[in-house]
């Protein structure tokens, strides 16, 4: 199909956008296909901005590879399974910190590229307020966690064999999610527990886009030069639901539910483009505009059994996303032929957690089965449009591997250490993407 | 809002509603008022007066709550209202014969 298009549509499309300000007057002339371009923009947009790959906060809960909201039973519960914070006894203060690395290998119309970035800062910090019961337990927490990392570093080059052009694509991305937690956990039984937790998600994201392209075989040569230089601010909310049953002393039940997810970016960004035509006077067009999008993350169901003995904690759990309902500004992701972009997902969490009888500490591991959301790749970035987007096979599913420990100083201090590896490669006809992140957490706990 | 998520919202204020009415039905801030021997606790009382330590903790820690081992009980479990010492044993699990280190406090 794309193959079947004019011989240098690129060409076209951005000297249409440097001179009329495409974004805008097309949209008027042209509302529906306008409108499905604006589209893929955002599902691009949503997973740059990570919003499809949540991560597990809390160096003990992500040492088990986020099977959490059965076992949890600290200040993290807040963030997985709020029911757990009703096992609070004491006034638990946490302070986290991570540390990740990313490496991406990008392979464009058989061009490989490798990319490496790095970030780190502080991921949660919280406390939870045990009430004085004679009966029961009612605990009230607050925490402040990073849900979501929008650092990315993409980079592409090759001949664009389908466009006739020599491309050269750069994303440079930096920003997160911060995610302001309130909840609450109580018991309703000896046997039961549960919890309510809601959360308001602010942050901001700085992106740099940069791209070049020639036309083969033009003549005369025509280069292109677009830089887009973009800022949004990110404001969400959302709530979570969920409860934690004793069927047996040593069998655990646990169910989580968190509500959809609304999201709002705004902001802006700048374009600039020169137009390079051999023998001739450089063409400059420098386009500012408004940018504002409403995202709808889906809900989440997280069901989950643990065997607690004293010495070792094993919990299996299984989360179902259906991430069809994702939308932006209030539509459905949908690929040309209307075939919706993102699929039903069910995550498979296995974590363990052994304490050493003679010695204060804590050994855990874990491993998580995430199947990527959506399987569609856009083999064009520079122009983003629909044309681009492709069904990807997935190589490698995203996989977690976990682990980690935990020290007990004193009979009030913890400090928990975590070490987690994701991977997962996509590929399509023309572009492979296969990712790799480290990341490292440290979060200590001091109980008063 | 589509009708998916304006059910999801109902069905989570369903549930928020349970979770936060329902505590009374359990969870008890104070003594309960004994409507037979109409008795009510005097708030200057302390609950070692009448009850054992193992008891009380018991009403915290119901046996079929998760074990630890003794290293990790005070710092998960040991309540901090709690003023003297009142924890099960080494060797028993949680909501069974507690040893009681300083039963005067409370």
């Amino acid at each position: 199909m794309r193959a079947e298009r004019s011989a240098c549509p690129r060409r076209a499309r951005y000297r249409f956008r440097a001179h009329v300000l495409a974004v805008v007057l097309a949209a008027s002339a042209l509302p529906s296909l306008e409108a499905r371009a604006q589209h893929t923009v955002r599902f691009i947009e949503l997973e740059d901005l990570g919003l499809t790959s949540p991560i597990a906060c809390g160096a003990r809960a992500a040492a088990m590879a986020g099977a959490y909201a059965v076992v949890g039973d600290d200040l993290s519960s807040l963030l997985y399974n709020p029911a757990g914070l009703a096992r609070v006894k004491r006034v638990d203060v946490e302070l986290g910190l991570y540390s990740e690395r990313h490496e991406a290998d990008l392979t464009f119309y058989g061009e490989p590229r490798g990319i490496d970035s790095r970030a780190g800062s502080i991921e949660l910090a919280g406390v939870a307020f045990p009430f004085p019961v004679y009966r029961g337990s009612l605990v009230l927490a607050a925490a402040v966690s990073r849900p979501y990392s929008a650092n990315v570093d993409l980079h592409y080059r090759g001949p664009n064999e389908v466009e006739g052009t020599l491309d050269d694509f750069l994303l440079q991305q930096s920003g997160s999610l911060l995610a302001y937690n309130v909840g609450l956990g109580v018991d309703l039984s000896a046997a039961f527990s549960g919890g309510v937790s809601a959360f308001v998600l602010d942050g901001g994201v700085q992106s740099l886009k940069q791209s070049d392209f020639r036309v083969v075989g033009a003549q005369p040569a025509l280069e292109v030069f677009v830089t887009e230089d973009g800022s949004l601010d990110l404001r969400g909310f959302g709530a979570r639901l969920g409860g934690q049953f004793f069927v047996h002393r040593l069998v655990l039940v646990g169910v989580a539910y968190t509500s959809p997810t609304w999201i709002e970016a705004r902001g802006e960004r700048l374009i600039e483009v020169v137009e390079h035509v051999e023998n001739s006077i450089d063409r400059f067009t420098q386009i500012y505009e408004p940018v504002s999008a409403t995202y709808l993350l889906p809900s989440r169901l997280d069901f989950g059994v643990a065997l607690t003995l004293p010495w070792l904690s094993v919990a299996g759990e299984m989360a179902y996303t259906n991430w069809m309902e994702a939308a932006a500004d209030q539509r459905r992701f949908r690929a040309p032929n209307l075939e919706t972009i993102f699929r039903e997902v069910f995550d498979v969490r296995v974590g363990a957690e052994a304490t050493l009888p003679w010695a204060p500490l804590r050994l855990r591991g874990g491993y998580a089965h995430r199947p990527y959301p959506t399987t569609f790749l856009q083999e064009d970035r520079i122009t983003n449009d629909i044309d681009g987007l492709v069904k990807a096979r997935v190589d490698n599913e995203r996989h977690d591997w976990a682990g980690g420990l935990g020290l007990l100083v004193g009979r009030v201090l913890t400090v928990d250490a975590a070490a987690t590896l994701t991977s997962g490669a996509r590929s399509a006809e023309h572009v492979t993407d296969r990712r790799e992140s480290w990341r490292y957490l440290l979060t200590a706990a001091y109980r008063f | 809002m589509t009708s998916a998520s304006r059910r999801y919202a109902r069905w989570f204020a369903v549930g928020t509603l349970l979770c936060v009415l329902t505590p009374a039905c359990y969870t008890l801030f104070d003594h309960p008022r004994l409507a037979q021997f109409d008795y009510e606790r005097p708030r200057d009382k302390r609950c070692t007066k009448c009850h054992a330590p193992e008891q009380l903790w018991a009403l915290l820690h119901p046996e079929r709550r998760a074990t630890r081992t003794e290293t990790w009980r005070d710092y998960y479990d040991y309540p901090w209202w709690f003023d003297g010492r009142v924890g099960p044993s080494d060797t028993t699990r949680a909501g069974q014969v507690p040893e009681v280190e300083d039963a005067s406090a409370r």
